[in-house]
């Protein structure tokens, strides 16, 4: 029976463990094959200035878009029930799990140059492939249904009870969206906003697609670090430990105001 | 003063209610789910009734003729819930000054003072509400509530979140200060202890409907039916000497007395002892024989009697005792009613198993016989190659030569029965990947003369050779949207341009081509061509389907990537001979290949005229 225990015990550390390991050896490979020197020296390059600072920017004006447009619509999901929401839901998920190219070619026969709006747009002179607009559009779309999901999660969290009892002490439902929802929700949108950031970072097959990859232009991040990997695995190598540092930081900055604000709601 | 009289159809009833009370307290008692907090929710204005009005004060909340409708954060209405709702963010002093944020600070500081201190609760004041307990919490929220100076006070179950020690004090306080307000209150309850103590009247609920209301004396000493003598403790039993019963009797179960022999009282009972519990001084007994009652009797007498569970006892009560009360129709009803609800629910949980176990059996007989044909598959797999002597060979090849090495292959495969070529078709970056790091190959066919050379020098290959020419040509999509007609053209009409990236062959050799124009077009064409540049792709295919899409208005790629498929959505432009670079594809057999004969075999095949008929019908350029 002792025996027994130790076994089972053993087992589940083993799986633990291996679990762990096999999910980050490889990103922590990517700093451990390599010398930090080297890798610093490969990162010095007007290329990886530029898809850094290319990133940072359109993910931060993406993130905007996607605060501004998703945040009612998960609160929409949250707080009413109708027919067909499931459906609703389960549509919503959907681009999580279509091929990013797939994705991409479906933006391009929309906002094309041939596409349902694209020909309208070129009316006014909008043209959006191959420019920095369509970056941002990319990674919205791939990152928006995250947020969302994530969101109306937390939404969901807030009690309709307090909610009633604001408006019973005659507090307006959107005075009360802003002075109960929003504090309570907001460690949850937090981690929505995180979530939905580093994927917009990581953001590649629509990019590439709908996008392009130009240089200072287009190429985000993991575009440089694909046609780096052409040529150079080592400035790959060094672009891929760039970007896995920078969201690393991100989520960690994220989980911990999260922490923090979780606190300060639970106890004095 | 508060009247109203409203109609909402619920799930299994319609809630169907009207009550007019003055500055005084009104508990509404029920089971739960019976619509009571429904009732409560309607009249805060959180639910809207189908049909009805509500007045408070001469002023008009609800009405649905005239179609009025005030919001609940218009109607100054204090709403305690059940779980006492308090904001988890906000301090006491916060959650108390919510509702009065618009008055001034002065104003908000004294009304916050007075409450707290009607309360007793200034100490808690800086206190989160998860570090509160079950009794101050409910005097929070009747701060919160009573701070804004309510006209009606609405409390749902205000003491059944609280343990069974605390609950009578506070509930002796709520009476208190109930009584202090003065004010119209509607208290929610299921218990029968609370409506006897805060209400000045009480009303039965059941169903949606108001059964009785009373003074709490009134409904225990006259219940109009069994259900509401079952809340108020009283005995009710109809008079069964008659062919319709036409009136009941109620009788306090302390009148109630026991013996083992009859005494041949009229108003006497037996049955049989279900149920005895020790309350203090008294034990209460429940008796079942026709009638189901309960009797309380002294412990002395239960211990003198030796009473005990299971005992044939006889009861009567003595005539001063008996109050007649007039049989409701509802007595019945409500009896009938509750026996047929318990058969329904057995046969629909009957039915929800029956359905749940075929789908449990359907779902195992479907999963266990997809495992049975996941192993027979693997397994029929698993034995091919031992029942037919098969040598596999594997090919890396260049993508650009997919189509004639899958031709080829399959030639070879029909002259040699057995053999079985796979081939992998990627990028040569990727193949060279592959082969450095111990990749099992019999035959490398680069695109690239770079990579191929750099394999060699790693000793992976002895000699390679080119096995096919190829060139480069413009594409742009069939309407041509940039007027392209030449190279030329790409240097002096506007063009959203798309070519290679400069580390995978394409992009070097189209960069060639353009410097090998500059001696024709002069030395700033190159230049002015690769600012007409959108994006670079790593491959040829991504080149085209971006020339395919319409997105691009012109791409370089090899002339051979345009298959047909391709040539129904765009044009192909050729680029002259003179500024043209061919594009070589090498070929070698690596040095530790498994099946060195046979590789050999297939290059020798690759480079002799069958071979190079096959690249041509594919558009390539013969090697000699």
């Amino acid at each position: 029976m002792f025996f027994l225990k130790t076994l089972a015990r053993i087992t589940f550390i083993v799986i633990i463990v291996g679990t762990l390991t096999y999910l980050f050896l490889p990103l922590l490979s990517v700093f451990v094959t390599k010398s930090p020197a080297m890798l610093l020296n490969k990162l010095n390059n007007d290329i990886t200035y530029q898809a850094l600072f290319l990133s940072l920017h359109t993910t931060s004006i993406a993130l905007i878009f996607i605060i501004a447009f998703g945040t009612p619509l998960a609160y929409w999901l949250a707080k009413s029930s109708f027919q067909g929401k499931n459906g609703l839901e389960v549509a919503l998920k959907m681009p999580i799990v279509a091929p990013t190219a797939v994705v991409g070619v479906g933006l391009l026969l929309v906002f094309g140059q041939r596409g349902l709006l694209g020909q309208t747009l070129s009316l006014f002179n909008i043209e959006i492939p191959f420019t920095s607009i369509a970056v941002v559009m990319a990674q919205i779309f791939m990152a928006t249904p995250f947020f969302v999901t994530t969101a109306r999660q937390s939404f969901e969290a807030v009690d309709d009870q307090l909610l009633e009892v604001s408006r019973t002490l005659g507090v307006s439902t959107w005075r009360t969206f802003w002075r109960i929802t929003i504090p309570l929700a907001l460690p949850g949108l937090l981690s929505a906003v995180a979530l939905s950031w580093a994927l917009a970072l990581g953001e590649f097959g629509a990019t590439m697609m709908f996008a392009g990859n130009l240089p200072g232009k287009t190429q985000t991040l993991p575009l440089a670090i694909f046609t780096a990997l052409q040529s150079n695995a080592d400035v790959a190598v060094s672009i891929s430990a760039l970007l896995l540092v920078v969201s690393f930081l991100l989520l960690l900055f994220v989980s911990f105001i999260d922490k923090y604000m979780r606190l300060t709601i639970s106890s004095r | 003063m508060l009247s109203f009289q409203f109609k909402k159809r619920l799930r299994d009833f319609t809630v169907d209610i009207s009550q007019s009370i003055g500055a005084e307290t009104l508990v509404l008692i029920g089971h739960s789910g019976c619509g009571k907090s429904t009732a409560l929710k309607m009249l805060a204005g959180l639910l809207t009734p189908e049909d009805g009005m509500i007045k408070l004060n001469e002023s008009c909340l609800f009405e649905k003729k005239q179609m009025i409708n005030v919001p609940p954060e218009e109607r100054n209405i204090g709403y305690v819930f059940q779980n006492y709702a308090l904001f988890p963010h906000l301090t006491v002093q916060e959650n108390v000054e919510y509702g009065i944020n618009k008055l001034s600070k002065e104003e908000q500081e004294v009304r916050v003072e007075e409450v707290l201190n009607l309360l007793e609760i200034q100490s808690l004041a800086n206190t989160k509400p998860a570090m509160l307990s079950g009794g101050e919490q409910q005097r929070v929220a009747l701060a919160r509530a009573l701070v804004t100076r309510p006209k009606l006070l609405l409390l749902d179950e205000p003491l059944s979140a609280l343990d069974v020690s605390t609950r009578t004090h506070v509930r002796a306080e709520l009476k208190l200060l109930l009584g202090k307000l003065s004010i119209p209150t509607i208290v929610v309850t299921h218990d029968y202890e609370d409506a006897r103590v805060l209400a000045d009247r009480v009303a039965v609920m059941d169903q949606g409907k108001i059964i009785q209301s009373g003074t709490p004396k009134e409904i225990s000493q006259f219940p109009a039916n069994d259900f509401v003598a079952k809340f108020t403790g009283t005995n009710l039993i109809p008079l069964l000497d008659q062919e319709t019963p036409q009136s009941c009797i109620s009788f306090n179960p302390w009148d109630v007395e026991i013996g083992f022999e009859s005494n041949g009282s009229e108003y006497e009972w037996q049955g049989i002892i279900r149920d005895m519990a020790w309350l203090g001084g008294l034990v209460r007994l429940q008796i079942e024989g026709d009638e189901t009652f309960f009797a309380e009797v002294p412990v002395e007498r239960v211990e003198d009697g030796k009473l005990k569970m299971g005992d044939h006892v006889y009861a009567y009560v003595r005539l001063e005792d008996i109050r007649m009360v007039p049989f409701s129709p509802s007595f019945n009803r409500s009896r009938n009613e509750k026996r047929k609800g318990e058969k329904r629910k057995g046969k629909v949980e009957e039915n929800s198993k029956k359905v749940r176990k075929t789908w449990k059996f359907g779902f195992s007989v479907i999963s266990f016989l997809m495992i049975v044909a996941f192993v027979l598959g693997y397994k029929a797999t698993a034995n091919f190659p031992e029942t037919t002597k098969q040598v596999n060979m594997i090919a890396l090849v260049a993508a650009n030569a997919t189509d004639p090495l899958n031709d080829l292959i399959k030639i070879f495969e029909k002259e040699h029965q057995g053999v079985s070529i796979n081939a992998t078709y990627a990028g040569t970056h990727i193949l060279r990947t592959q082969l450095e790091n111990g990749a099992k190959a019999d035959l490398f066919l680069s695109a690239d003369i770079k990579h191929i050379e750099a394999v060699k020098e790693k000793g992976i290959i002895e000699q390679f050779y080119p096995v096919s020419l190829n060139k480069e040509v413009i594409v742009v999509p069939k309407n041509n949207p940039a007027n392209i007609h030449s190279l030329k053209d790409l240097g002096t009409n506007p063009v959203k341009l798309v070519i290679g990236v400069e580390s995978v062959p394409i992009g070097r050799y189209t960069r060639q081509i353009f410097k090998n124009t500059n001696k024709t077009y002069g030395d700033q064409f190159s230049k002015k061509v690769l600012s007409q540049v959108v994006s670079l792709e790593t491959s040829t295919k991504a080149v085209l389907q971006k020339v395919a899409l319409g997105e691009a208005e012109a791409g370089i790629v090899y002339k051979t990537d345009v298959t047909p498929e391709f040539k129904k959505k765009v044009k192909i432009i050729s680029i002259p001979e003179k500024y043209n670079v061919y594009a070589t594809n090498y070929i070698a057999v690596t040095k530790n290949a498994p099946n060195p004969e046979l590789a050999e075999e297939l290059m020798k095949k690759l480079l002799l005229d069958k071979g190079q008929a096959v690249f041509q019908k594919y558009g390539y350029d013969s090697i000699k």
